[in-house]
Parts: C-alpha cells; sequence; structure tokens
C-alpha cells in the first residue's frame, strides 16, 4: 500500500470522526446515531472482507 | 504532488474541521492547532517510514542491510525521528525489512508490511480522536453514541485493511486468532442492528480497538 492510500484511508476516517465529535458537541443525539450507523455499515463491511479472507487463506 | 504539499492540505483540512469545533466552542483554538500539528506529525513519520521500507524493498536481492541503510542516509531523505529510531541497535529494519529479503519476498512483502503499517497508522489516528469527546459539552449519551460510532469505524476499516494480508497468509496464527476475537467480542455494539445501549459498550468497544492498535505496534 502506498503512502497515498493510507492517507487516504485515514482522512475519510478521521473526518467522519470529527463529525460524530462535532454531533457530540451540539448535543445532537440523532446526529451521532446516523454516525453511528454508517460506522456500523463500516464494521460490516470489514467484518465482511475479514471472512472472505478467512475463507480465501483456508481454501475454502 | 510531494509530500509537503499533501501533509500541508492534511493540516489544513483538520484545521479547518477543528475550526467548526472551535466555533461551538468544543476545543480552544490554540488546542486545534495542536491537534492537527500533532496528526500530521503522526502521518508524516508512518509515510517516512514506509518510503524507508519500499526502497529497502526496491534494492536487487543480496543488497542487504548495509546497502538498505545506505539508501536511508541518502541526503534530501528527511527521514527525521523515524529513521532515527530504526538505526538504533536492536531497532532493526523489522519483519518488513526481513521479508523483502527472502528469495523470492521482494515487492509484494514489502507492500504486506505497508498495509501493516498504514492499517496501524489508521487506527492509531482514529484512536486520537476520541480524546477530543471529553472536551465536548453535550450530554454523556450523545458522547458515547459519538465515541462508539468512532470506535466501530475504526475496527471495521481495521479489518478491511487487514483482509488482504490475511488472505496472503502474511498474518500468524496468534494474529489472525486475535483480530478474530476482537471482531466477534464487537460485533454485538459494532455490526448493524445493535441494540446495545453506546453507553453500555463503548468501554469495551474502545479498549477491544486499542487491542487492535497493540497487535500492530508489536510488529
Amino acid at each position: 500500500m502506498k503512502a497515498e492510500e493510507i492517507i487516504g484511508a485515514a482522512i475519510p476516517l478521521a473526518q467522519s470522526a470529527l463529525r460524530a465529535i462535532e454531533a457530540a458537541q451540539s448535543g445532537n443525539l440523532a446526529e451521532a446515531a446516523g454516525h453511528l450507523r454508517a460506522a456500523r455499515a463500516a464494521f460490516d463491511s470489514g467484518s465482511a472482507a475479514w471472512d472472505a479472507a478467512n475463507s480465501a487463506a483456508s481454501g475454502g | 504532488m510531494n509530500r509537503a504539499t499533501i501533509l500541508g492540505l492534511i493540516r489544513h483540512l483538520l484545521t479547518t474541521a477543528g475550526g467548526a469545533l472551535a466555533a461551538t466552542g468544543a476545543v480552544a483554538e490554540t488546542d486545534v492547532e495542536m491537534i492537527a500539528g500533532g496528526l500530521v506529525a503522526l502521518i508524516g513519520v508512518v509515510w517516512s517510514v514506509i518510503e524507508k521500507r519500499n526502497r529497502a524493498a526496491a534494492l536487487p536481492p543480496g543488497g542487504g542491510q548495509g546497502a538498505a541503510d545506505s539508501a536511508s542516509r541518502k541526503p534530501g531523505g528527511g527521514q527525521g525521528a523515524a529513521d532515527s529510531a530504526s538505526r538504533k541497535p536492536g531497532g532493526g529494519q523489522g519483519a518488513a525489512d526481513s521479508a523483502s529479503r527472502k528469495p523470492g519476498g521482494g515487492q509484494g512483502a514489502a507492500d504486506s508490511a505497508s498495509r501493516k503499517t498504514g492499517a496501524a497508522a489508521v487506527v492509531l489516528l482514529v484512536l486520537l480522536l476520541p480524546a477530543m469527546l471529553a472536551a465536548c459539552a453535550g450530554d454523556a449519551q450523545t458522547r458515547a453514541t459519538a465515541a462508539l460510532a468512532i470506535a466501530c469505524d475504526s475496527i471495521g476499516t481495521s479489518l478491511g485493511q487487514l483482509a488482504p494480508l490475511r488472505a496472503q497468509g502474511r498474518l500468524t496464527a496468534g494474529q489472525v486468532k486475535a483480530i478474530g476475537q476482537i471482531r466477534d467480542a464487537t460485533a454485538p455494539a459494532c455490526a448493524s442492528g445493535s441494540a446495545i445501549d453506546p453507553a453500555a459498550a463503548v468501554v469495551f468497544v474502545e479498549a477491544a480497538a486499542g487491542q487492535l492498535k497493540s497487535i500492530f505496534g508489536g510488529k
């Protein structure tokens, strides 16, 4: 992975984190809950990728 | 676009985002500068390490440690603290360089090591951000929800970055087991459809994200 790709992965994550922090600061629970839903979707995606990698590594 | 330009843009981006927080009184303007500066410095160090490893991997087989070190000391390399640390006795080149010197290792092994470093950078970067929540004046439930979002996002992103390494067999059995355990343990709180109260889960999930970081930190 090139450095540009690393930055490319880190910055969106940092941006979404900052938006979540902003929601927390404003006391907007609905907005924070929206960020949590998006984060859970990201978790689902990463989790599915991990499962697929496990299958590939084990020859399944 | 060179590294300085990209890092400058990142700093500007972070400062802008932080400015929004400062405008609402969440953090002091001086804190925004400090946090943005710290994050950019962190990214810069990680970048330097990756560049160094890529240069070492690009050397022909048999170039050996001396050649790699020589390359890392080229004038204008600007490696700074990262290179200094890597030249400490016992510091060594790490698994990446070791792998790159193996027969057939080459660029693939270096790319693999870079991915690990990148995953560590992402996790470390995002782990710094929840600390900003301490400065937030919002209610506890909203803070917990936001913090859980950050931690779950971090874990999900890390899993996505680690998946190619797993598929290529570049992780040890112990790492695979630990990562799987972290995933399974955090899924009840982080997977879609979870009904767990964020306030009850956030401390555990943040700790799990920290565990994930420690796995990479030891590599």
